[in-house]
């Protein structure tokens, strides 16, 4: 199912493991040569500012390619524009494909955009008419070929879209039921996110997902965001107003539990994070916690606000001044000490270097000389 | 099973290796910036309210008064710099603490307040704008060099260029400009020229070398920013403005290429793209129908993937030359 080969996309990953030791100074230059030979991977990831580039120049070469299209279509009714960006989507998407399947593109910059601009065309064409149970429609559709593009291309922003077209999807299924859909709404949506996070801590821990851990990851992030989001009293108190009818106005006790949960979960992800020394969990439960403090301001205000920021700063700084002082030893698992600086620099730019003469693939050297016009360069325009 | 594990059991990696590496995997987990983001927002939370707080009561604080402690506050900030700092040396200095960065920036900054506030609610240098700015300037310069500090040094250039009347900030730079004024244009480029021949300078004579990345930012963004706003606005001679970019850009790529600098490549091809689309569609609009748009679109299809081949091509050049 995957776009890239197995061998590929494996020995990257080691190729990166290798690097991050090397660094570490675990393993010596000539372990990490030998490592990085036998493990020689073809997949194109260009310079980080090169990246950038390409993104931008292909996003120039798929606007003005679609304006072309549609001067030489002509199309001028709501239909004919539908028929357009469909054609564009599947025409982006097959671009996709062939310069994968030819020039082994991998976060290039190139096929990120293409994805993208498949996507937005995709979107474009559900929303240029107006069907019956349109955006219903268009988020299960959404969930679901982003789904694809992450399985193929294995790529974490496609997991994150897909999780939050699936959480659109169940989100306006429950308007559409009903005063009881809309009262439960909250809870199907923590289901939501509780179960969608339990399958990808699953897949997390399973070896033959390798190269889904990080898209797992991501959409976990996410997951946690979200559960909180869909118990706190700002968001159903105002959310409802807008979607729901007024019929479906929060029961007085229905907010109590929203008020305890919108305050509880934060500290109870902190605190999670802190005895499994996870820093996501920590730093989700910091952001979330400040949320829950805006959220308690929102309807009930004590003092003005620049009182209460003095407050929280002078709270903040003393706090973590203590954290400074307290963890200058390695305490609880936890240091101060910090380990990108351990990192000799001559040493970063040395693992570079190996990394460059060694873990190429042969087969790709000659694969790219400037000007020749191959058939995958033209990818964009090729299959109008 | 592991990765490591699997390397070992190849023969890859020795046991004594895999122990070292288990035992990385279990050093106790760095919150070093997590911390330090914290102390940022403490800092940036209880200034700013102090900020409003002052701003409310004014009436009653006065300003003399607000005035002499953000100068006494500058003053302490200045004395404990000079106090713990390492001796100059034309190399690259190490800051003595992590806190000593922090409180030379809070004085550099402190001291922008101070001059900024004492001419306007005073009027200190009367009508003399530029005095206002070029002191602080030449205390920033001085402080960036002496203290060994690339954020004060970036204060400083901005300094410079709001002395000639030019807004530098990355945000501010394209919105914040009127770029039809012909003298900004002019000081655009003699500035931006002024500073990449300073960056040349400060790497030939290797006097604290590492700021030559950024005067030789500063220097392009502005030289090429000014020389598009040129030849945009002087259209009946663009062409002579047009050839100044391209000869710029063929020193900047040139100078990128044999430096190994991904990122002066990239602007550089980017900003001759945008000149060179100018000219381009300045000559199809010449073709009175309607075919100039087609043609128009051809040539950002054919460009965007001409350009794309050819970064790929020097990236693959410039990382082999890194093996080197």
């Amino acid at each position: 199912m995957q776009a890239y080969k197995y061998n590929n996309l494996y020995n990257k990953r080691v190729q990166q493991k290798a690097s991050e030791a090397f660094e570490a100074q675990s393993i010596d230059a000539e372990a990490y040569k030998k490592i990085l030979e036998a493990h020689p991977s073809a997949l194109y990831t260009p310079n980080f500012f090169i990246r950038i580039a390409l993104g931008l120049l292909t996003i120039v070469a798929v606007l003005f390619s679609g304006l072309l299209v549609w001067l030489i279509s002509g199309a001028s009714n709501d239909y004919a524009f539908v028929a357009l960006f469909m054609f564009l989507c599947i025409a982006y998407y097959t671009a996709l494909e062939l310069l994968i399947s030819t020039k082994q593109y991998y976060n290039a910059g190139v096929n990120n955009v293409l994805m993208c601009c498949s996507i937005i065309f995709l979107i474009a064409a559900f929303f240029t008419e107006d069907f019956a149970n349109n955006d219903i429609l268009t988020s299960a559709v959404m969930a679901l070929f982003c789904l694809w593009l992450c399985i193929r291309f294995t790529d974490g922003f496609m997991a994150i879209l897909s999780f939050i077209s699936l959480y659109i999807f169940v989100l306006l299924i429950c308007q559409k039921t009903g005063v009881i859909g809309e009262a439960v709404a909250p809870f199907i949506l923590m289901l939501l996110s509780a179960v969608v996070y339990l399958i990808t801590t699953a897949f997390s821990k399973n070896e033959r997902l390798l190269f889904y851990h990080f898209s797992c990851k991501a959409v976990r992030l996410l997951t946690i965001i979200l559960f909180y989001c869909s118990a706190n009293y700002f968001v159903i108190n105002e959310g409802g107003k807008k979607m729901f009818s007024a019929a479906a106005n929060m029961p007085a006790a229905f907010g109590v539990i929203f008020w305890i949960l919108t305050v509880l979960i934060p500290v109870v992800y902190f605190i999670y994070g802190i005895r499994k020394k996870d820093l996501l969990f920590i730093r989700t439960g910091f952001a979330l916690f400040i949320a829950t403090i805006l959220t308690i301001r929102y309807y009930y205000t004590f003092l003005p606000a620049e009182i209460d920021m003095l407050i929280a700063g002078i709270i903040i700084i003393v706090i973590s001044y203590a954290l400074i002082k307290y963890l200058r030893t390695p305490k609880h698992g936890f240091s101060f000490e910090n380990t990108n600086r351990n990192r000799k620099e001559l040493l970063n730019t040395e693992a570079v270097i190996i990394a460059q003469v060694f873990g190429k693939s042969n087969a790709k050297q000659k694969g790219f000389d400037f000007g020749g016009g191959s058939s995958g360069g033209g990818g964009a325009t090729g299959n109008y | 099973m592991d990765i490591f594990e699997q390397l070992h059991q190849q023969n890859f990696i020795t046991r004594q290796q895999l122990d070292k590496i288990k035992l990385q995997q279990q050093q106790p987990v760095s919150v070093h910036w997590d911390i330090l983001m914290l102390l940022y927002l403490g800092i940036l939370l209880a200034t700013t309210a102090l900020g409003i707080l002052v701003y409310k009561n004014i009436d009653t604080i006065g300003h003399t008064a607000i005035i002499i402690s953000i100068g006494l506050t500058c003053l302490a900030c200045f004395v404990y710099c000079f106090k713990k700092a390492n001796k100059y040396a034309p190399v690259k200095v190490e800051s003595p603490n992590i806190l000593f960065d922090y409180i030379l920036l809070m004085g550099c900054l402190l001291l922008l307040t101070f001059v900024g506030y004492l001419q306007y609610q005073y009027n200190v240098f009367g009508n003399l704008w530029g005095l206002a700015v070029f002191i602080p300037m030449v205390i920033l310069f001085f402080c960036a060099y002496y203290f060994d500090h690339i954020g004060v040094l970036s204060i400083a250039i901005t300094n410079l260029a709001a002395w000639l009347g030019i807004t530098v900030t990355p945000l501010q730079i394209l919105n914040q400009n009127n770029f039809s004024d012909e003298r900004l244009i002019y000081s655009g480029i003699l500035l931006g020229a002024a500073l990449i021949v300073f960056s040349i300078i400060t790497m030939q004579k290797n006097i604290k070398a590492h700021f030559t990345f950024t005067y030789k930012n500063f220097g392009a963004h502005i030289l090429f920013i000014a020389l598009l706003a040129a030849m945009f606005n002087y259209h009946n001679i663009y062409l002579v403005w047009f050839l100044a970019i391209i000869a710029v850009a063929y020193w900047f790529f040139n100078n990128a290429v044999k430096k190994n600098a991904f990122y002066f490549l990239v602007i550089t091809v980017l900003y001759a793209y945008i000149a060179v689309s100018y000219v381009i569609i300045d000559l199809l609009f010449a073709i009175p129908d309607t075919s100039a748009v087609y043609l128009g679109a051809i040539y950002f299809i054919g460009s965007g993937i001409a350009l794309i081949r050819l970064l790929m091509f020097y990236n693959k050049k410039l990382k082999q030359d890194a093996s080197i």
